[in-house]
């Protein structure tokens, strides 16, 4: 595939496809083009599935940065991977399947320990960090209910981070709405029904901890 | 099911509103990576912008990291010694040892000074240190507390050689005893003159 993948230029800065309707191609479609060399669709699969593998990313480093690497590090991966795709399972799961593990070979990196080791004050860039308490809106909850929620969020989020990742993994993936048991199965190589005992028990417990600490 | 596993629906609610902010990203970060991710890909090579994860350097250079620092950690620990003999304590005669102490005894001081500071030191701490006598210069100078032993051997050797020849043919010799012949001293017979006969009278009755 030339380097020429997404085929953007001063007309066209957003790197959308001339003469391409985006919404009517399927993935599948796309991945065959892209297979044949066309490097136009494969910009159209990033443009489609960036930000689930953002997301992903986020989910299992935490850290914005880290995840943003590892995802390009997926891209540049499905890329070259790309003649090997089967059609066997969607794309984007084959795809989240990559970020996935792009992304915990971060995390297990001693690089990141280090940095993390390091860092005095990393929750700053860590996501759920500045969990939004309530706004205070007339005719909405008193202002100390409001702050009530809010430290329960927080402490939620603290909680949720101190899981073991067998727990958290599956359990920030599935809550994040974006992806279904399916996929979070095929990303973490296990099967559905492990997936959702593990997400079951991470709420569990969470729950057991809230109650101990008073909520 | 325990008391603290009770079905609790506002904490799944609070639960299932927090954890979509634990991977969530903006809009604005989301087109920034995406911008990042084109221009990677545009850029044919598909390597990352700093190159960091892509080479070996990621583990090579966080190893070394760890290395130094455990080297650093293992120095502070191990005793100042030098190579080969293993560590040792070099105890030395004062500066003026170029004249000998004695013909016989050149060597006794230093061992007893260096006997000494083998005990345990000020933190309690044993020290098992071999000491070597030698009459090389100190290295150290002399604590601000003069050692009475070290005292003792200076003034030894401030003896001349011939003072301590004569002193010790002195010593080696027997001592005379002079015969001393004293004369008998004569005693005096004690005459006592002999004892008069008195009469006393006799107390009456009732007297004191």
């Amino acid at each position: 595939m030339s380097g020429a993948v997404l085929g953007r230029s001063a007309e066209n800065p957003t790197g959308s496809v001339p003469g391409t309707t985006k919404d009517c191609v399927t993935d599948l479609e796309l991945v065959e083009r892209a297979q044949r060399g066309d490097s136009d669709a494969f910009g159209i699969l990033v443009e489609r599935h960036h930000r689930a593998a953002l997301r992903a990313a986020v989910a299992a480093l935490g850290a914005a940065d880290d995840a943003d690497d590892a995802v390009q590090e997926a891209w540049i991966a499905a890329r070259d991977r790309l003649a090997g795709f089967r059609g066997e399972a969607a794309f984007r799961t084959w795809l989240l399947a990559i970020v996935w593990h792009k992304a915990t070979d971060r995390r297990r990196g001693v690089g990141r320990w280090i940095r993390r080791l390091i860092s005095v004050d990393a929750a700053g860039d860590t996501p759920g960090a500045g969990v939004p308490a309530l706004a205070f809106t007339a005719g909405g909850p008193s202002p100390e209910r409001a702050a009530l929620d809010g430290e329960r969020q927080r402490t939620i989020a603290r909680l949720v981070r101190a899981l073991p990742p067998k727990l958290r993994d599956p359990l920030v993936l599935v809550g994040s709405g974006d992806y279904s048991y399916d996929d979070v199965a095929a990303m973490l190589a296990t099967p559905v029904g492990t997936v959702k005992w593990r997400v079951s028990e991470a709420r569990r417990q969470l729950r057991v901890k809230l109650t101990r600490l008073g909520f | 099911m325990s008391e603290t596993d009770q079905p609790r629906p506002d904490l799944d609610a609070a639960m299932d509103a927090v954890l979509p902010s634990l991977s969530a990203v903006g809009d604005e970060r989301t087109a920034a990576s995406l911008r990042r991710t084109r221009a990677t890909l545009a850029d044919g090579r598909g390597r990352l912008r700093s190159g960091w994860t892509a080479s070996p350097w990621r583990w090579a250079l966080p190893a070394a990291v760890a290395l130094a620092v455990a080297l650093i950690a293992v120095s502070g620990w191990w005793p100042k010694t030098p190579a080969g003999d293993g560590p040792r304590v070099v105890v030395t005669a004062p500066a003026a040892t170029s004249a000998p102490l004695s013909p016989a005894s050149s060597t006794v001081a230093p061992e007893r000074v260096a006997s000494a500071a083998t005990g345990p030191g000020p933190s309690g701490r044993r020290h098992s240190v071999p000491v070597q006598a030698t009459s090389a210069m100190p290295t150290t100078p002399e604590s601000s507390r003069p050692d009475p032993l070290i005292a003792l051997v200076r003034a030894v050797q401030r003896i001349p050689e011939d003072a301590w020849q004569r002193s010790a043919a002195l010593a080696a010799e027997p001592a005379a005893v002079l015969d001393a012949s004293l004369s008998p001293i004569e005693v005096a017979p004690l005459e006592t003159p002999p004892i008069v006969d008195v009469s006393v009278d006799p107390l009456a009755p009732g007297e004191p």
